[in-house]
């Protein structure tokens, strides 16, 4: 947390970035206050109209207002993708330290099963769990979480195979320690930076990945304002109302760029030895 | 250092270069050749051209390859095609149709009574489905006659024989692989080559009905509305079939595109669940629901005028009586009629969260369709947003396009929206008996929604047995008074269908049955 | 590696494959709808009726218990036989051999796009690290990587095909002019990521000691690069590549679908939706057989290019 602190001081990318991530984290919280419109009101006969003074981006096929349903997609864009990004931390690290640190037949079975779904083409495992469940925001996160947990897994695994040859790990085994304890006050702590590192240079992948599971119709469904889901059905209206299209789009881009760049940063601050 | 770099990005840019320079090659390629290419881009999802599979027979008939013994013309009425002519014995038993005399097969082979009956045995052979549209007592043939005795009097059977199931095909060649190369047909073009994506066909030069206009035929399959519209526009295709609602404005100019445009046979069907315990088995609730969706307003306004009104069951393309009917339509878009209707049959908002209820129970609904048609969502969440004004609260339900037969069958709504086809063989007693006949001990498990009623059931039972065109019709209009009366299920909207082409040819218009795409009107510019 | 090894890793293969087939199986039973009337009517929105859905399931044993139509699967691949596409009306095996070249063409040739923009570009950010040129790369491999590709597909199709009308828009077929979209679209985004890894792997290797050793040789910085630097960095990226080429293989289904690409990924969301269970099987066991293959050969291919391996090898 201090370096963190420090790098927001001393590192200007790191707190140009940070800023712009707070922006956008701002703009979901305060979307419900700065929307000219109500996302979910439908005037049918003001559908699609292109962007002007009263509608800044249009309006879309039930004559929503598309600034308004952008803003708000901030909002569900990206707490979806942040509880996406949580539930695949949880999963992945508990697992990887399970296997890690009991090692034997759990962690054979956890690594097996993480050898098949890394060799499992991500997107078709994740478009046949979806459509096993059904399209919605929930089971795209489900989806995404069983095919994305590995890399998690591995890297807090290799992570507590290291920090078990320590000695102050062996020294509290030997001393009869719970297994509980153990794990709690020597081993988490000190994967948890690396890890967390990983997650928030991850928002941005993730994000990608939601996006393209709505754009494929099995993420978030209608009327939700979610930007994949509006550039799925946007994409319908290409050429006749292309700002239906557009706009998602550039707010996919903004935010995963955001996101990307943040992560770069923070991972610069946190670790400066290694580059990228 | 500085040379490395130079060289290396030297070398990415000829390569892109290189890339570039080809691209424009084949695009210049296209466009030189000579009008007597017809460049078409459809759907197409199949991959095979053997028309007693599944619906295969379907590409086989689209794509000017093959022929039935009758077709349906612009009011859907069953006309001679193969047959020049038909009729029916007195007992209503035996059908002679006789062949034309001219007819004959793309390789040289005559078309006789004989011929035919070997195609209509295979067909029976071979498709489960056959069976399901008539069984047969004998085939027999007489010269260029071919006789068919049934075994029930079978009112429409020459539209029957005009479902592509039946296409008339030559069984004397056996060293041909069908689905691949398809069957040896009658149609104007035969199979150059085939595959799912792209499909080259040639001029059948025995063709029976006259000059063939093109020699060759280049059909693609674009499955995307969105490229579809493009190629068009690009000028890489000439026609196009089902250009999407989005996409239709963009031809509008008549200086460079020609746009046909007719109503197709299809409704957009909401099927209701009337089951006693939910609240659409009160019929002011279906009332009240359908007075609340502005129907005109979601086909004329969201589907931009590629859609038309719902009202009765069948179609204004077809001959049923439309207008009459539609007059009695009471539920036209009336919010204060829907709110009166749910006060009397005692929807409150007693908690005053906007939607309405009833002893502890919120009027919601389920309303389930899937997005495999691009109408669908939009109807959904336009129903979810009117009918939210007047108090249900609709949660949508997007399944995949296969799970709403089983869900239709089980019950698993209380409202489902599908696309559905109301005529077949130019006939809608299928249709009219499908979800709206009571459904007794699994007799017609498709009636998931569990209406019943007496009177339209007589009505059906009627309509199966008569066989004079005239009383068919009436018996039908019986039937959809009923239905628009008693709201066992109603219909959003009905699609229009379209085919769009550029000036280079004339003559493609769509027609109303689904069968036909490629036919002998199409004619390059400027021909006779 | 030791033959030992190899043949330890061929065995985790079958595991793995086993593992993912039943896994399969398994989703796509439970998966709800039915195969069976989709198969009947296609896309048609046709009525059909219970008894020819229950003629036809029969026919095909899909009305037999679960764990016996896997047993019957998996005893017919171990014939080599990999069952029938009901969609396709064809054996498993052609409908992959159809759509296989397809795949490969595209997962090469956007390989090797993402190799001749991301090796030079990488090199020449590290090269110049924090400089502008660096920072306007990295600049551009933010914009790469952060793009829906499927946005980024439909733009330039619009662009290059409909507004300026050089390329294209009617796919479905292997060509090179068609070939040249998805290439890019798939390469941009690949490129944007591996020029980054290509820079933080030659910058890494910038930072040893032999380089700082040579430096002080009085060797040339060019030399450096090409003798000592690159021979080392290579390693590195060939597992790079070979993951790539490995995802590629089964995760481009959705460029494909915007260019209608005939490819493999297309086919796998078409038989899924169609719940084409044999076929999904077939292409999904695929996929992952020539993932993991690839990762082998890479593996392999390190005791080659590794000199200090291949030294301890001998």
């Amino acid at each position: 947390m201090q370096t963190i602190i420090k790098g927001l001081k001393t590192n200007r990318a790191f707190a140009l970035f940070s800023g712009l991530v707070v922006l956008l984290l701002l703009i979901a919280i305060i979307a419900p206050v700065i929307s000219p419109y109500n996302p979910l009101e439908t005037i049918m006969k003001n559908a699609y109209l292109p962007p002007s003074a009263e509608h800044l981006f249009g309006t879309d096929k039930l004559g929503r207002d598309n600034f308004s349903r952008i803003l708000y997609g901030a909002r569900y864009s990206i707490s979806s993708v942040l509880m996406l990004v949580a539930s695949i931390f949880v999963v992945g690290t508990t697992l990887g330290i399970l296997a890690g640190y009991f090692g034997g037949k759990l962690d054979i079975v956890i690594m097996r099963l993480s050898d098949m779904m890394i060799s499992f083409p991500g997107m078709i495992l994740a478009i046949a769990v979806a459509g096993v469940l059904g399209g919605s925001l929930l089971n795209a996160i489900i989806a995404l979480t069983v095919v994305s947990w590995t890399k998690y897994a591995r890297l807090a695994r290799s992570m507590v195979l290291k920090i078990k040859k320590h000695d102050f790990v062996e020294a509290a085994v030997v001393n009869g320690g719970k297994a509980a304890h153990i794990l709690w006050t020597h081993i988490v702590p000190n994967i948890l930076p690396l890890m967390v590192i990983t997650a928030a240079s991850d928002i941005g992948a993730m994000m990608m990945e939601m996006a393209g599971l709505s754009f494929l119709g099995f993420g978030s469904q209608p009327p939700a304002p979610e930007w994949g889901l509006m550039l799925n059905e946007g994409r319908q209206q290409m050429q006749t109302a292309p700002w239906l299209m557009i706009f998602p789009g550039l707010a996919i881009f903004i935010t995963v760029a955001i996101f990307n760049l943040w992560g770069d940063a923070l991972r610069d601050v946190l670790d400066p030895r290694q580059e990228n | 250092m500085k040379k490395i770099v130079k060289t290396t990005a030297a070398a990415a840019m000829i390569g892109l270069l290189a890339l570039a320079v080809a691209g424009c090659g084949g695009g210049v390629d296209k466009k030189q050749a000579a009008k007597d290419t017809f460049k078409f881009g459809m759907t197409n999802f199949d991959d095979s051209l053997e028309p007693t599979e599944n619906y295969f027979g379907w590409s086989v008939m689209r794509y000017g390859l093959g022929e039935c013994l009758s077709k349906f013309d612009k009011q859907m009425k069953t006309v001679p095609c193969l047959a020049e002519s038909w009729k029916v014995s007195d007992d209503k038993l035996t059908w002679t149709f006789k062949i034309r005399d001219n007819v004959v097969y793309s390789n040289g082979n005559k078309v006789t009574g004989e011929a035919a009956k070997k195609s209509i045995e295979r067909t029976f052979a071979k498709s489960a489905r056959a069976k399901a549209i008539f069984e047969y007592e004998s085939i027999t043939s007489d010269g260029q006659n071919v006789i068919i005795k049934t075994k029930v009097p079978v009112a429409t059977l020459p539209g029957m024989l005009g479902d592509p199931l039946f296409i008339i095909i030559d069984t004397s060649v056996t060293d041909r692989d069908y689905a691949k190369q398809g069957p040896i047909c009658t149609g104007p073009y035969m199979v150059k080559s085939y595959s799912k994506e792209k499909t080259l066909m040639e001029a059948n030069p025995h063709y029976w009905g006259g000059a063939v206009p093109f020699k060759n035929l280049e059909l693609n399959s674009i499955n995307d509305t969105t490229t579809r519209a493009m190629a068009l526009q690009s000028g890489e295709i000439d026609a196009a079939v089902n250009i999407a609602f989005g996409d239709l404005q963009l031809f509008q100019d008549k200086k460079k595109f020609h746009i046909s445009e007719i109503g197709s046979l299809r409704d957009v069907l909401a099927r209701i669940n009337v089951r006693e315990g939910g609240p659409l088995s009160d019929l002011r609730v279906r009332q009240a629901l359908v007075s609340s969706l502005d129907r005109e307003t979601y086909a004329n306004v969201l589907l931009k005028g590629t859609f038309i009104a719902g009202g009765p069951y069948l179609p204004p393309s077809v001959d049923y009586g439309f207008d009459e009917i539609k007059k009695l339509d009471k539920n036209t878009y009336n919010v204060e009629r829907a709110k009166k209707l749910l006060e009397e049959a005692g929807w409150k908002d007693i908690n005053g969260d906007g939607i309405l209820d009833k002893d502890g129970q919120n009027l919601e609904l389920d309303f389930v369709y899937y997005s495999g048609r691009a109408e669908l969502p939009l109807y959904a969440e336009a129903t979810q947003s009117d009918a939210g004004k007047v108090g249900f609260k609709i949660n949508l339900k997007n399944v995949d396009y296969n799970t709403i037969d089983g869900m239709g069958q089980r019950g698993e709504y209380d409202l489902m929206i599908s696309n559905v086809l109301t005529m077949q063989a130019g006939d809608p007693e299928v249709f009219m008996n499908m979800y709206t006949r009571t459904n007794i001990d699994s007799s017609n498990p498709q009636n998931g929604g569990g209406y019943s009623n007496p009177k339209y059931d007589a009505l059906g039972d009627q309509l199966i047995k008569e066989f004079d065109y005239a009383k068919r019709r009436e018996l039908v209009i019986e039937m959809e008074k009923i239905a628009i009366e008693d709201i066992p299920n109603f219909v959003f909207g009905y699609p229009k269908t379209n085919m769009v082409s550029n000036l280079s040819i004339t003559g493609a218009e769509i027609l109303p049955c689904d069968y036909y795409w490629i036919t002998t009107d199409i004619k390059p510019a400027g021909a006779k | 590696m030791s033959k030992k090894q190899v043949l330890a890793r061929i065995w985790q293969i079958i595991l793995v494959l086993l593992g993912i087939s039943f896994i399969t199986f398994a989703l796509m039973m439970l998966a709800p709808g039915d195969p069976v009337r989709q198969m009947i009517a296609g896309n048609q929105d046709i009525m059909v009726t219970q008894a020819e859905i229950d003629a036809v399931r029969h026919e095909l044993g899909l009305d037999k218990p679960f764990i016996f139509q896997y047993l019957s699967w998996l005893g017919n691949i171990l014939q080599g036989d990999l069952g029938f596409s009901y969609m396709r009306k064809k054996p498993v095996f052609d409908v992959l051999m159809d759509h296989l070249p397809a795949t490969l063409i595209l997962a090469m040739a956007s390989s090797v796009f993402m190799i001749i923009f991301a090796v030079p570009l990488g090199i020449f950010s590290a090269v110049h690290c924090n400089g502008p040129i660096d920072y306007f790369i990295r600049g551009l491999t933010f914009i790469g990587v952060s793009m829906p590709n499927f946005w980024m597909g439909l733009m330039l199709l619009w662009i290059f095909g409909l507004k300026l009308g050089i390329l294209p828009i009617v796919g479905g077929r292997v060509g090179f002019d068609i070939l040249i979209l998805p290439m890019t679209t798939l390469g941009v985004v690949m490129a944007a990521k591996y020029t980054r890894q290509v820079r933080a792997t030659v910058l890494e290797e910038l930072s040893q000691d032999y380089v700082v050793g040579a430096r002080a040789r009085g060797m040339s910085e060019s030399y450096i690069l090409w003798r000592e630097v690159l021979p080392n960095a290579m390693l590195p990226l060939i597992t790079l590549f070979g993951l790539s080429l490995g995802n590629l293989l089964g995760g481009a289904s959705v460029v494909e679908m915007v260019f209608s690409w005939p490819g493999l990924g297309l086919t796998v969301v078409q038989s899924i939706t169609y719940r084409d269970f044999q076929l999904v099987q077939g292409i999904v066991l695929w996929i992952a057989l020539m993932y993991m293959v690839i990762n082998l050969v890479v593996d392999l291919s390190y005791n080659y290019l590794d000199p200090r391996l291949r030294k301890a090898g001998k």
